[in-house]
């Protein structure tokens, strides 16, 4: 049974540095600058730890928890 | 089949391995944000990275994706030395060793074209920028279309800064 524990954790790595701006200015091909930007002002580990909270957001998501 | 690329990743470093991260992970490292799901790797075919490989998929429990995980079937030794691609599931998330990519090219062409990552302490070579956005210059797929244009504005920002 899932106890939440994993959603918690998940929760645990949303700390500021891995916190993605709203979209601000899409260009026409469906890129967005202002993320890109702030990527680029994160470290590696940040890039990485960026990742697995989307994975598993969208895994959450797929898993209907 | 849980996903924990990073963990993988550092699986990787740490198997004494060679190999140079390509694909997704490779642009995410770098400053792309898109999102990936599995972890792509041009791995040395050379005999004793191989044996490196091959315990690591141990410990990883890996299998081919191509196969029910009933059969959990796992590549050996000639499959690592050769030039195709190498599926996988395992324990930390999906894992594509590759033994060559587009026009052919293998592990000793693309570490001159990566460039050294510290990452927690291990050096990985990772793919350049320009390398991966030059791979999928002839990509038909939406999505590689979409992942060159993303780069393509990573690289030019980066320029800027």
């Amino acid at each position: 049974m899932d106890d939440g524990s994993s959603l918690q954790d998940h929760d645990a790595l949303l700390t500021p540095a891995t916190l993605a701006p709203a979209p601000q200015a899409w260009l026409g091909d469906g890129v967005d600058p202002s993320m890109i930007r702030w990527m680029l002002s994160l470290t590696p580990e940040e890039r990485l730890r960026w990742l697995d909270n989307v994975v598993q957001t969208l895994h959450e998501v797929r898993r209907g928890t | 089949m849980e996903l924990d690329l990073r963990s993988l990743l550092l699986e990787l470093a740490d198997s004494g391995a060679d190999f140079v991260v390509v694909g997704g992970i490779a642009a995410v490292l770098q400053g792309v944000p898109m999102a990936t799901f599995d972890l792509d790797v041009v791995h040395s075919r050379a005999p004793e990275n191989v044996r490196h490989l091959l315990h690591l998929l141990e410990r990883l429990d890996a299998s081919s994706r191509l196969r029910p995980q009933s059969e959990a079937l796992r590549p050996g030794a000639e499959a690592l030395a050769g030039p195709g691609h190498q599926l996988l599931r395992t324990r930390l998330g999906p894992l594509d060793l590759l033994g060559s990519v587009e026009g052919g090219l293998g592990f000793e062409d693309l570490k001159q074209l990566s460039e050294p990552f510290l990452l927690e302490g291990r050096t990985l070579r990772v793919l350049s920028l320009q390398t991966l956005c030059d791979l999928k210059k002839n990509a038909t797929h939406p999505k590689d279309q979409l992942s060159r244009l993303m780069i393509l504005e990573t690289l030019r920002l980066k320029q800027e800064t």
